[in-house]
């Protein structure tokens, strides 16, 4: 006879519930943080799991990605009812769900909980949020919400750890109760319409949740113009004007501060050392190069002041419900505003924030043409041109012409974006009608602090992107225009015989026809890595330690306005950063789409840059 | 003549330092390593680890 121990595997918790509920900070609560992060298999969707804290057995705890419903099927959607349905290979059916809802929108939650209810699975409703709930004026009488749906309810404020005890005491009770089965669940079939379900939500309700009455009459007036398809479209573009006017008009004299306080240090390093290659460095390769680049910190602070203002107001989800007519005109949704807004911080949030697009056409669609969204990183590069090119000069006696100009490389992104994915769509067959369900907020004013606190975290994201990559390439590239150095019997300037050198009059030929010089061609190999790093790229091939201002004169003597112009077409449609292709790489799980997707956009570049040059050569 | 040496030892350390830097964000990072892009300016989602 032989003995064998049997272990019994642990527990498994899921936490399930809308996107936004609060899910990934309850996880991490329960967790302590340590998570096992992987994908789901066959799929690019994240999985995170990990074992729970203060229960009385073993037991682990996946987070899934958020859902409205079981009968909707974006690919985080599917995930989510496929792992709770135990139809996920490899992957246990859950024990125990631990749905999650946010507190301030209990109706939409709910949805989701009644159909998780009809599974049979154990399961406790954690109202997340409860302090957002509370300061909106939603009072929740958690007792009788239980007995009405009879589950387990627990009122918890994830980010501050209040009722995360509470939690984990019903957690423990539960888990006494539950069995460990590794049967799948059929999905039941719907048993009444969603009209009909809400109507239950309501009279769930009626009685132990009050919550404040009807928005007040100024914000449906509001309403009424900002979501009109014609008045709202144009305090839509008054509203994007004004942003890139401020962008150049407001910063002027911050950065005009930051580059003479560049140009200064420069200057006493220099005096401080010795002529030589230590000097060098310092000042041309470490200094010129990461400065030229922070002088453009003030304008990303003035983009994202108005970025974070429109979203803590209330009225970006708004735009997105006013944009989907328009974008169902060429294909797209009002669900691709929010991964297109995205990407104009950055296309690889944008690009993974697809995934909320239930058609997979709709999704891959979105995806090719985000990057045609003006990252901030290509801000800079745009500034420094602009800068040198275009006259600081009023216009209509309001409008400052850069500024307009900026505006309208934003919209040639916007306006490229529209017709790729019009173009894309006439390539397939007609899809599937997926309709656009938003929650829109009431309008607030922005909280100081939350706004003061995005904006300094932008800052500092900025600042610390100058001190590591963008420091480390331009170090490099200072090394690639130092080394070799020039014979004595040259006849040209030093940097022609230096590696880099080479590498650009190896590239020249084939940006020839864009007008593009050899010192233009070395500036689009560190972009690839990062935007920005061209303007230090530039800075260090035309040899300019003087600061923005001295960079901007020396393109100005060396370019020609049709070049320039043609320069900034090329960065509004390449794809010029190899994390956004390899991101396209991971969410399309496909070699042949990424190598579309390079493949496109580098020709679109080159076509447009061409064009550009050609047209502004004839017209200018 | 010791100075020189001296200064060209600095130099290189940094440009291999930044080398190295540049390799392993780019090139030796593990498929899948980050969902942070590691690039980008900054999109403060939840997906982004920056």
């Amino acid at each position: 006879m032989t003995s064998a121990h049997v272990t019994t595997p642990p527990l498994r918790f899921a936490l399930v519930g809308n996107p936004n509920c609060g899910k990934t900070a309850l996880f991490n609560r329960l967790t302590g943080s340590r998570a096992k992060v992987a994908n789901y298999a066959g799929v690019t969707v994240e999985k995170r799991i990990g074992l729970l804290q203060q229960m009385d057995a073993p037991a682990e705890l996946i987070d899934l990605p958020g859902t409205y419903s079981l009968y909707v099927a974006s690919p985080d959607e599917q995930v989510a009812r496929r792992v709770i349905l135990g139809e996920m290979a490899d992957e246990a059916r859950p024990d125990v769900l631990v749905a999650v809802v946010d507190a301030t929108n209990l109706k939409l939650g709910l949805r989701l909980v009644l159909e998780l209810k009809v599974l049979g699975l154990p399961m406790i409703l954690a109202l997340n949020m409860a302090d957002a709930a509370e300061h909106r004026g939603i009072r929740i009488q958690v007792d009788e919400l239980s007995r009405r749906l009879g589950l387990p309810v627990v009122e918890t404020v994830a980010v501050r750890k209040h009722g995360v005890n509470a939690l984990q005491d019903a957690m423990r009770t539960i888990a006494k109760q539950a069995l460990q089965r590794a049967d799948t669940i059929p999905l039941p079939a719907r048993g009444e319409d969603v009209e009909a379900l809400y109507a239950r939500i309501d009279d769930m309700l009626a009685g132990c949740v009050s919550a404040p009455a009807n928005p007040p009459r100024w914000q449906e007036a509001l309403d009424t113009l900002i979501m009109h398809p014609v008045w709202g479209l144009l305090v839509l573009l008054t509203t994007l004007f004004l942003m890139f006017q401020a962008v150049f008009a407001w910063a002027s004299p911050l950065v005009d501060a930051i580059d003479t306080s560049v140009q200064w240090i420069g200057a006493q390093v220099g005096a401080l050392l010795p002529t030589g290659i230590l000097q060098d460095f310092l000042v041309n390769g470490l200094i010129a190069g990461t400065g030229s680049v922070l002088v453009f910190l003030p304008q990303i602070i003035i983009l994202f002041a108005f970025i974070l203002a429109l979203e803590d107001s209330g009225y970006l989800p708004r735009a997105a419900f006013l944009l989907d007519r328009l974008m169902r005109g060429v294909g797209l949704s009002g669900r691709s505003f929010i991964p297109l807004l995205s990407s104009f911080a950055c296309a690889v949030p944008g690009i993974m924030a697809t995934r909320s697009i239930a058609d997979p056409k709709e999704r891959l669609i979105t995806i090719m043409v985000a990057p045609l969204m003006t990252c901030s990183a290509r801000l800079p590069v745009y500034a420094l041109v602009i800068g040198a090119f275009i006259p600081h000069q009023t216009v209509w006696g309001v409008f400052n012409l850069q500024g307009i100009t900026l505006f309208a490389l934003y919209i040639a992104g916007i306006v490229s974006a529209a017709l790729i994915a019009w173009v894309m769509r006439k390539q397939q067959h007609a899809a599937d009608d997926f309709p656009l369900l938003l929650e829109l907020p009431s309008y607030r004013w922005p909280n100081a602090y939350h706004f003061l606190l995005g904006l300094k975290e932008r800052a500092w994201i900025f600042i610390r992107r100058v001190g590591t990559i963008i420091l480390a390439l331009s170090i490099l590239l200072w090394f690639l225009a130092t080394y070799p150095h020039a014979p004595l019997n040259a006849t040209a300037p030093a940097i022609e015989y230096s590696f880099a050198g080479m590498l650009g009059k190896l590239m020249q030929p084939l940006f020839g026809p864009l007008g593009f010089s050899w010192q233009m061609c070395i500036a689009l190999i560190p972009a690839m890595a990062a935007r920005e790093v061209a303007v230090s790229a530039l800075a260090t091939v035309y040899a300019v330690g003087g600061g923005e201002s001295a960079l901007g004169a020396s393109l100005a003597h060396a370019w020609g306005l049709p070049v320039a112009l043609a320069y900034l077409a090329w960065f509004v449609y390449a794809p010029q950063c190899l994390s956004t292709i390899a991101v396209v790489r991971r969410e399309t799980n496909s070699v042949n789409a990424t190598i579309a997707f390079t493949g496109y956009l580098f020709l679109l570049a080159y076509l447009a840059a061409c064009a550009t040059r050609y047209l502004a050569g004839v017209w200018l | 003549m010791s100075a020189d040496w001296l200064q060209t030892a600095i130099v290189g350390l940094c440009v291999a330092g930044a080398a190295a830097f540049v390799l392993r964000k780019y090139v030796l990072k593990k498929p899948g390593a980050s969902t942070g892009c590691g690039s980008c300016s900054g999109c403060g989602t939840k997906r982004c680890s920056k």
